[in-house]
Order: structure tokens, then C-alpha cells, then sequence
């Protein structure tokens, strides 16, 4: 039960992207393909699990004050090692993750992560975590890449949805694409979940009166 | 106190983990990365020649792989960059059998115009080289398509594919070096210099009945030991060979390559690196820059040309001894203002330093130097050369008070809905910019380069009337 809690949170209540806007820049990047979507979100899910589980075993170790040299320390470690598994094992993606695979250092979910939640939790409950929050980013970052490279490059996951001579909006797959889709999105699901939560009405009542 | 030592010992310890823990991964997979960057940089060369193994050759003047195929030679492939319409460049692959012949062309990475230079990217356009070869002329038009509307980005991979023939056709001996012609060095005993290791290197070279006979080593301040296999071998080599083009003996190739400078220099009159005179009452107006090498530096030199004549040379930089330098430079700059000559008598006790100048300035006065307009004497000016299309582009242009004004393409026949926009583009710039030293209009680069041209033909021919036109 509280596995599908903890998962819940990390995918809906309190999903990276759409829910707490961390981790922007590699969103608006590297979603141009859907499959960039899934390995960026998968590298940054690996480096939040280990980060966690690290920063947690040691959260009774590390002096308050030297903490967060620690966690950068402790996070571009395992960065750096899935960067070399990576350009060593999967090449093309490697490739395609550029220079947002050594950024998800600065990714500001991981630190955030780290200082906000494993540093107050047990090893197995920030495990968890990173994994709850990883697969969130994932779920979004492919949701958007999905949506770019339909609409930009019409195809999905690299097999060609229309025929050689059908210009897609070429928009979608650069940078401006990346703004229109995440806005369009956000926009949605807090539409979505406007109607559903009673506390927005009382905030909004608030605000009337 | 306590509290400070816990601090240094965690973070310590997290880095010295961390930095064991990247070594272990280092370890493991940086046999992986390293053969499969060599696999990549295999299959991309392999998308140019049919072989499956390349073997980068070392100190080529351009980045040249020898293709395999099943052990045997397939070929050559040489990577060269061109220069396009962008600064730049295009960085491609030339594929070629051993026979020179071109096997495949691939552009691994341009920044021209896309839509009108990136064209020349396509595979489609790329395939018209293959199997052309030293007897191609690679001229568009004729053997090869240069896209229409890309033409600078065309030319510049048509002549990075010329250059690559001609250097695999040097490099594997198809063509002879022709930069001495010995046939036509008349019988005789020459004398010539050339810097080794230790020194300047003289040598006797002989003639007899068209050949070369001997080459004497007259004098040189090479270290004795070191230097005696490439005294012995080099000029052996060259009568054996009948080239001075032989290969440096290793151990001692800086005298080597002072042999082959001092014997270069004495056959310099039948060709290889002669003095082209340079005619200063031609040169157009303008600032001209020159490096050459001094006594213990390079010097750099700025001559101002006015009027066909000399009217400054300003040292830009130089770091030879100044005493012994400075009024040689002097008297140098002074003497070649006064005989308006590069052919200046040295300074004694300066020689490297004056030599040094006189080179820089030959140097400035060779290169393509900065146009100044201001120069120009009044009046109406006009010119024509050849744009896109064979009929010429007449040009017009008046000077006043060292001003450039109403630049007017009298005639042209080029493409009207893409030339003229480019004249009226260029003619403003030029006026704001009172120079010719303006971009040229992306997709209609001939049309703006004969505009230019016609320009400078127009300055060359000089004023026509004055300016009460």
C-alpha cells in the first residue's frame, strides 16, 4: 500500500515537472524524441535513487555545515559513473543526452531531493523516493517527447507514423516546440485537477471575499 | 575545534570514496569507449570507401587514412575542411581508390545558409564526384553541377574534392612534382642557402647535359656527427633521384631539410619558390599587412600604398634586439619610400633584421590588403567585370574629397529578381560603410563578388573625368 502511496506522490501529487517545475532545463532540451525522453528520465531516476540512498546512510555522518559540497560531491560521482556506463554500453543514447547528461548534476530535483527528503528519512523510504520521483520525470519528459516528435518529426519512438513526403511542424522538434508543449500541459493537468480539489475553491472563495 | 576536524574528515572521506569508486568505473570501461569511438570513426569512413580497416598515417599535410580491404590496399581517405560561404568551414571526407579516383564524399559538418548552401550536403548532389579523378577538371559546369543559388558553398566542396585528388595523386606518386623542373635548368654551377640546425647550409649545385650531377655541400655549422648521414645521403639522393623533394634522414632532419631549403634556393630562378616581382605602381590604395622572419622574431609589418606608390610602412610588431634593429629599420623604410623598390641594400650588422623587413613588406604587398577608399583621387569611376552570368556587370561609382558615392550598376545580366536586390543591398553598404570590404549577399554570392570586382576594376582603370561630371 504505501509503496502505490509513495509512487502516486512521486508521479502525480508531487511530479517534478509539472507539479514542483524543478529540472526545466533538460525538460525543454532533450525532449525532441521520445526515446530521449525515457533515457534522460531513466539516467536522472539512477542518479536519484543512488544519491538518495547515499545521502540517507549518511545523513547522521555529514556536519550540517558541509552538507551540500557532500550531496554535489556524492551526486557527480554517480553521474559520472552512469555517463561512463553510458557512453560505454549505449552509445546513441549517450549521444543524444549531450551535454544534459554531466548538467543532471545541477538538476536541481536531485539536490532538492536530497536536502528536502533523504536527508530526514530512512534508506529504504528515500530509495523509494528517488524512485517515485525519477519515474515521474521520466513519465513527463516522454509524455512531452512523445507529443514533439509526433507533431515535429512524425514518428514515435523512431517508427515513421506518415508517409516520406509529409511535412510535419518542424516547430515542435526546436526549442520554441519544447515551451509550447510543457505550457500546453501544464496548463491541462492544472485544469484537470482544479475542478477536483475542493481547496482551490476555498482559495479562490478567499480571495473573493 | 572538533566540530572543524569532522567537517574535513567526512568530506574527505565522501571524495576519496567517490574518487576510487570513478577509477574502478574508468577502469572497466574506458577499453569499451576507446574501441567503440575507433568502430564509429571506422563506420563513418567506411560510408566513403568500400574497406573495412584504416590506418591513420602520422605528419601528412592533410588528415589521410590508408583503407584496407581484407588485408589488402582499397585506398585512401582524406578529411579536409572547405571554405564555404560561412566562416565556418565544411568539414568533409574524400573517399579515393588507389588510382585517385573518387570513391564517395561525405560532409560530416557545415554551417552554410540552410535552405541554400546546405543543399550541397545532399547525398544526391555529393554522388556526382564519384569516380572522378586526377584527369577530372573539376570545373562547374562542365564535369561537375554547382547548385544554382549555393554557388560559393558548391565551389568550396568542389575544390576541397579537386584538392584531395591532387593530394592522394602527390601523395601515392601518380604525379610527378613539378615544383623544379630540372629539364630546364641550363648546365651550370649554382649557389644557394638554406637554414639547417645550426646554421645557414651553402651548397654548389651542378648542372650537366640536363641533369643533376652534384650537389657540395660548400659550408654549415651542422653538429658534426649528428648531422654527417644527412651530408652524405641527402645530395646522394637527389643525383639517385633526379628530385629535390627526398625523403629527410631520420636523426637529422633539420639539416635534412636545410640541405633541401639551400638547394631549393639555388634552382629558385627555373621555379619552386621564385620571387614574383611585385609591381608597387600597380597596387590598389589601401593598408597592407606582412609577417616575415626576423633575426630573433617575426616582424610585422602595415605598408600604406597611395597613388601607386609607398607612402608608409609602420612596424606593427617586432622583437629583434632594437639597438642593433632600430635604425636599420630606418634606414630601410627610408630607402624603399625613396627608390619606391623592395630592391634595397641591407643594412650591415643587421642583416637577419633588414632582411626580416624587406621580406614582411614583399609579404604585405603579395597579400590582398585592406582597400582604402580614401585614397582615391576624385572623380568618376568606372568598371565592369563578370557576375553570375557571362555578360559583364558595368559598374559606376564617384569620389570626392576621399568619399565614395553613387555606386550604380550601369549594366548587368544577371538574374534580375535576385541580382539587383544584392546591388542595392551591396551599393548601401558600401556608401555607409565607405569601404568594399562588405559580406557578400547570401544566394546571389556571384553576382555580389562581380559587383566587387567591377568595382576594383574600375579602381585599377583609375579616374575617368573629374568631378565636374
Amino acid at each position: 500500500m504505501s509503496i502505490l502511496k509513495e509512487l502516486k506522490r512521486g508521479i502525480f501529487l508531487e511530479n517534478p515537472t509539472f507539479r514542483l517545475v524543478l529540472g526545466m532545463c533538460p525538460t525543454l532540451a532533450i525532449t525532441t524524441l521520445a526515446i530521449n525522453g525515457i533515457g534522460m528520465g531513466l539516467a536522472t531516476t539512477a542518479v536519484l535513487i543512488g544519491s538518495n540512498v547515499v545521502v540517507a546512510a549518511l545523513k547522521n555522518v555529514i556536519p550540517s555545515q558541509v552538507r551540500i559540497p557532500s550531496y554535489i560531491v556524492i551526486i557527480s560521482t554517480f553521474v559520472t559513473i552512469i555517463s561512463m556506463l553510458m557512453e560505454a554500453y549505449v552509445y546513441p543514447l549517450y549521444e543524444a543526452l549531450g551535454i544534459f547528461l554531466p548538467l543532471i548534476v545541477v538538476n536541481c530535483i536531485i539536490l532538492g531531493r536530497a536536502e528536502a527528503y533523504a536527508s530526514k528519512h530512512s534508506i529504504g523510504k528515500s530509495a523509494l523516493d528517488g524512485l517515485a520521483i525519477g519515474l515521474g520525470f521520466t513519465l513527463s519528459l516522454t509524455v512531452i517527447g512523445v507529443i514533439r516528435e509526433i507533431l515535429g518529426a512524425g514518428s514515435i519512438f523512431g517508427y515513421a507514423l506518415t508517409g516520406e513526403n509529409v511535412s510535419m511542424a518542424t516547430i515542435f522538434s526546436l526549442p520554441p516546440g519544447a515551451f509550447f508543449t510543457l505550457g500546453t500541459l501544464m496548463a491541462l493537468i492544472n485544469a484537470l485537477t482544479r475542478k477536483k480539489s475542493p481547496r482551490k475553491k476555498t482559495v479562490a472563495a478567499k480571495r473573493e471575499a | 575545534m572538533n566540530q572543524t576536524a569532522k567537517m574535513i574528515v567526512v568530506l574527505g572521506l565522501i571524495a576519496a570514496i567517490s574518487a576510487g569508486l570513478l577509477a574502478g568505473v574508468n577502469m572497466l570501461t574506458k577499453d569499451i569507449i576507446a574501441a567503440n569511438s575507433e568502430k564509429r570513426l571506422y563506420e563513418t569512413l567506411a560510408q566513403v570507401i568500400d574497406a573495412d580497416e584504416f590506418i591513420r598515417q602520422e605528419e601528412t599535410e592533410l588528415a589521410l587514412w590508408h583503407a584496407m580491404k581484407n588485408g589488402e590496399p582499397a585506398g585512401y581517405v582524406v578529411r579536409l575542411v572547405g571554405k564555404g560561404y560561412s566562416s565556418a568551414g565544411i568539414d568533409m571526407l574524400v573517399g579515393l581508390d588507389s588510382e585517385a579516383s573518387v570513391t564517395g564524399v561525405l560532409i560530416f559538418s557545415h554551417s552554410e545558409t540552410p535552405g541554400l548552401g546546405s543543399k550541397v550536403a545532399a547525398a544526391g548532389y555529393l554522388d556526382q564526384f564519384v569516380g572522378k579523378g586526377l584527369e577530372s577538371p573539376f570545373a562547374a559546369g562542365e564535369d561537375v553541377d554547382a547548385i544554382s543559388g549555393a554557388t560559393s558553398s558548391s565551389m568550396a566542396v568542389i575544390g576541397s574534392v579537386r584538392k584531395a585528388v591532387q593530394f592522394v595523386g602527390a601523395y601515392a606518386g601518380l604525379v610527378e612534382d613539378t615544383s623544379i623542373d630540372f629539364a630546364k635548368v641550363p648546365d651550370g654551377v649554382y649557389t644557394g642557402t638554406g637554414r639547417g640546425f645550426g646554421g645557414d647550409i651553402t651548397v654548389n649545385v651542378t648542372f650537366a647535359g640536363g641533369k643533376l650531377t652534384d650537389v657540395e655541400i660548400v659550408s654549415h655549422k651542422e653538429s658534426p656527427n649528428v648531422s654527417d648521414p644527412a651530408i652524405k645521403q641527402i645530395p646522394q639522393a637527389m643525383i639517385d633521384e633526379q628530385t629535390v623533394e627526398v625523403d629527410a634522414v631520420s636523426g637529422a632532419t633539420m639539416s635534412s631539410e636545410g640541405i633541401k631549403a639551400a638547394v631549393r634556393d639555388a634552382l629558385a630562378e627555373f621555379g619552386g619558390q621564385a620571387d614574383v616581382p611585385i609591381d608597387i605602381s600597380s597596387l590598389l590604395p589601401g593598408k597592407y599587412t606582412g609577417t616575415a622572419r626576423g633575426f630573433s622574431s617575426d616582424i610585422t609589418v602595415e605598408v600604406t600604398v597611395a597613388g601607386g606608390k609607398i607612402t608608409e610602412i609602420t612596424i606593427i610588431s617586432q622583437d629583434d634586439t632594437a639597438e642593433v634593429s632600430g635604425p636599420a629599420f630606418v634606414a630601410i623604410i627610408a630607402a624603399i619610400k625613396q627608390e619606391q623598390s623592395l630592391d634595397v641594400d641591407l643594412v650591415s650588422g643587421a642583416t637577419y633584421s633588414s632582411e626580416g623587413l624587406v621580406e614582411a613588406v614583399k609579404n604585405a604587398l603579395r597579400s590582398e590588403g585592406v582597400l582604402d577608399l580614401s585614397y582615391l583621387p576624385d572623380g568618376k569611376y568606372i568598371g565592369e567585370a563578370e557576375g553570375f552570368s557571362r555578360e559583364p556587370i558595368r559598374v559606376s561609382f564617384t569620389m570626392k574629397d576621399g568619399r565614395i558615392s553613387s555606386v550604380q550598376i550601369l549594366t548587368h545580366g544577371d538574374t534580375v529578381g535576385v541580382a539587383e536586390p544584392a546591388f542595392s543591398q551591396l551599393s548601401s553598404a558600401i556608401e555607409v560603410g565607405q569601404t568594399l570590404d562588405v559580406d557578400l549577399v547570401s544566394g546571389a554570392s556571384y553576382s555580389s563578388q562581380g559587383m566587387l570586382d567591377a568595382m576594383i576594376n574600375a579602381i585599377k582603370a583609375g579616374p575617368s573625368s573629374g568631378t565636374g561630371q
